[in-house]
Formats: C-alpha cells, sequence, structure tokens
C-alpha cells in the first residue's frame, strides 16, 4: 500500500530496509555511460533532459511503433514525421503524452519541445513517453471521463481524494454529458470538477490521485467547447 | 526540539489544532484522510502533517485559503458517501466527523447523492445496491454500521 514520504525508500523501503528505485530508462542508461563516457550521454538532448528517449507512438497513427530519439524535437515532429499523421488521414485534433495521466496537446502547442523541462512548464509530463494520437472526431469529454474512470480502477482505495473523488470525477463529467445533450448550463458542473481536480492534485497521497487532472485540466483548457451545449460553446466563442 | 515527533504532533504541544479524523495517539500515523494537510514554507505541495516529521527551523502554516478550500473540498467528498441521520444518530455531539464538518465549515455538498454510494439499500433505479452491507449488531456492546465507515484504518 502507498505510504507517505519521508522516509523516502532509500532509508526506508521494502521491508523497513534501504531500497533502491529507479526505473528501467535509468538502468538501461548505464552500459552506454560506462561504455562511452558521461560526455558521449551528456551531449545528446537538450538543458537538463539527457540522452536517448523511447517514444512509444500509438493511437490514430500511421506509423504506431516504438522510437528511440534524442531528447529536443518539437511535439509536432514527432507526430507528424514520426508517426506519419492519423491512420485516419483526417487532421490531428489531440495528442496525450506521457500515459494515461498525461496532458492532452491540441496542434497549437505542437512547437512544445520534447523535453522534461518544457512539458512540465506546458502543463504536462513526459512520463513514460507515451504519445497516444487523436483525430478530429475525437470527444474530449468522454477522455476526461475516462482518466477518472482509470483512476477509479485503479485507486488502492487508501486516501479519500483519490477513491471518493475519482468516482464522484466519472459521475459529473456524465452529468455535464447529460446536460449538454439537453442545452443545459453547465457552469455549476464545470465549477465542481475544476475543485475536485484542485483537491485531488494537492490532496491525495501518490501521483495517481494527484496526476488524474492533468488530463481532465489539459481536456478543459484546451478543448472547453466539447464541454459545454453548442450554442453556449458557439456564444463563448 | 525531541527527535522523531510529527508536526501535527509538535503543533499540538504548541497549543495549535490542526483539523484531523484518522490520526490517534494510540496508533502509528497513516495518512490516509487528507484532512491535516498543511504548508511548508520552501516546500511544493500540501503534505499530511501527521506523517512529515519536524524539524529545527522548519515553517509551518496550518490556516491559509488554500488549505481551507482544500480541507473543505476532501470533507465534502467524504460527506457525499455518508448518511446524513446525524440527527438520529447515536453518535450526534460526539462524532468527529460532524465536529471536522464544522471546522472546515462545509455547507454544501455539490456531488449530490443519487449515485455511487455505501449508504443506501437501494439504487436511484430501485435495483439492490451491491455495495451497501447491514448493520451488524451480533455483539451486545457494539453496532457496525458499514455505510458509516469512512476507512480511516483506525
Amino acid at each position: 500500500m502507498v505510504r507517505p514520504k519521508p522516509p523516502l525508500p532509500a532509508l526506508e523501503g521494502f521491508l523497513g530496509r534501504p531500497t533502491v528505485i529507479n526505473n528501467v530508462m535509468s538502468l538501461a542508461s548505464v552500459p552506454i555511460i560506462l561504455d562511452k563516457g558521461a560526455e558521449f550521454y551528456r551531449d545528446y538532448g537538450v538543458g537538463k533532459s539527457h540522452c536517448t528517449i523511447p517514444i512509444q507512438i500509438a493511437g490514430n497513427v500511421r506509423h504506431g511503433d516504438l522510437f528511440e530519439t534524442a531528447f529536443g524535437p518539437p511535439l509536432g515532429e514527432i507526430v507528424e514525421d514520426i508517426g506519419g499523421g492519423t491512420l485516419s488521414r483526417r487532421p490531428v485534433r489531440a495528442v496525450q503524452v506521457g500515459g494515461p495521466l498525461g496532458a492532452y496537446f491540441p496542434p497549437e502547442k505542437f512547437d512544445t519541445i520534447f523535453d522534461y523541462e518544457s512539458f512540465t512548464d506546458a502543463g504536462g509530463l513526459i512520463g513514460h513517453a507515451g504519445i497516444v494520437v487523436f483525430d478530429d472526431t475525437v470527444d474530449m469529454l468522454k477522455q476526461a471521463r475516462f482518466a477518472f474512470e482509470f483512476c477509479a480502477l485503479e485507486s488502492c482505495g487508501k486516501c479519500t481524494p483519490c477513491r471518493i473523488g475519482a468516482v464522484r470525477g466519472v459521475e459529473v463529467i456524465d452529468r455535464i454529458a447529460a446536460r449538454k445533450a439537453e442545452g443545459e448550463d453547465v457552469d455549476a458542473q464545470i465549477e465542481l470538477v475544476s475543485d475536485l481536480c484542485e483537491t485531488m492534485k494537492l490532496g491525495s497521497l501518490c501521483a495517481l490521485g494527484g496526476f488524474t487532472p492533468i488530463p481532465v485540466v489539459s481536456a478543459l483548457t484546451h478543448f472547453p467547447e466539447d464541454f459545454r451545449p453548442h450554442a453556449i460553446a458557439e456564444a463563448a466563442e | 526540539m525531541p527527535e522523531d515527533i510529527s508536526v501535527m504532533r509538535a503543533a499540538a504541544e504548541a497549543g495549535i489544532a490542526i483539523p484531523k479524523l484518522c490520526a490517534n495517539d494510540m496508533v502509528k500515523s497513516f495518512g490516509s484522510y487528507r484532512l491535516c494537510l498543511i504548508e511548508v514554507e520552501g516546500k511544493r505541495g500540501t503534505p499530511s502533517s501527521c506523517t512529515l516529521p519536524a524539524s529545527s527551523g522548519m515553517v509551518v502554516h496550518t490556516q491559509t485559503d488554500r488549505l481551507k478550500k482544500l480541507r473543505r473540498g476532501v470533507m465534502e467528498l467524504y460527506i457525499s458517501d455518508h448518511p446524513l441521520d446525524c440527527l438520529t444518530c447515536a453518535a450526534n455531539g460526539d462524532c468527529e466527523l460532524q465536529d471536522m464538518a464544522g471546522v472546515v465549515d462545509l455547507r454544501d455538498v455539490r456531488y449530490g447523492y443519487d449515485r455511487e454510494n455505501h449508504v443506501k439499500a437501494e439504487a436511484s433505479d430501485g435495483a439492490d445496491n451491491f455495495r451497501w452491507m447491514a448493520k451488524d449488531e451480533s455483539n451486545p456492546y457494539f453496532t457496525y454500521d458499514p455505510s458509516k465507515c469512512i476507512v480511516c484504518s483506525r
């Protein structure tokens, strides 16, 4: 079960003993550093994001696959040049970067440089560098629902913001969908989902509940029209 | 300052009560309830004060607008899955949950009570609510009502 830190695992981890925790990517970097030296490793990439990153491109994309590249290309280059755009040949509308709890980026943000700092500044994350491409038929309200649904399914249940918050998140999104279909006002529900995201982001014990708001808030920020009835969405533009 | 005490305990000894629910002097801190969140100057985020070790020179804020909103948000979630029968509840007036709902100034539960819950025997469509469990009154001294459990793991 998740526990608060400190104590950090390096001091007190598995079975109460000091424990080293590294992800596979960090460990996979070790041989090349030992073989070719620190400078070789450091000189790939940009800023503080060194060396290369294995990117998994999936979703509605022509060349879905695993690609390794140095940090630094703009997101658009990865989606359009490496990924080859959508498989459906329709325009790209959204790209989720970092995994199920990563932010959604619209094409207007395709100049975001693929490195840790730029993605953090843009309200997103590199995460495990999974990229999922969506064309213009995507419903971002459904994608926001998926984030809460995923969190509810994965939640260990220990802390309140994640355990109850994720379930209520799905419900509020469903209420927005129902009101949207009837052409009713959704302001109060959008305020509620925004407050819920704040509670989950700051109140959760671990990154599962803490990061669930990232896809939701990015969908709300970049694709507000999907959350509102058509007439109201047009008036707001 | 003594070694190995939590920010919550250090605050209590200084006469500052941080809102809390799962923390109890008789058990090891668990950090599930997320009501005792605080801010520490120079640190990001809002850690739980029951699990955070106090250290010398630490500057802690226990009441800020952000914390107030956060605590109310957490309490709103809790009460969204709790019976509203306070007036007829055996614990009325001697209930930490009720006290804390007052402390964080919870006025309104915006999530409604018509969806997923452990409170009602029937779902809104009249079907059996599989999450609901009946009271256990088999013990002459205790009644266990699962619908009122807040999963604090105490």
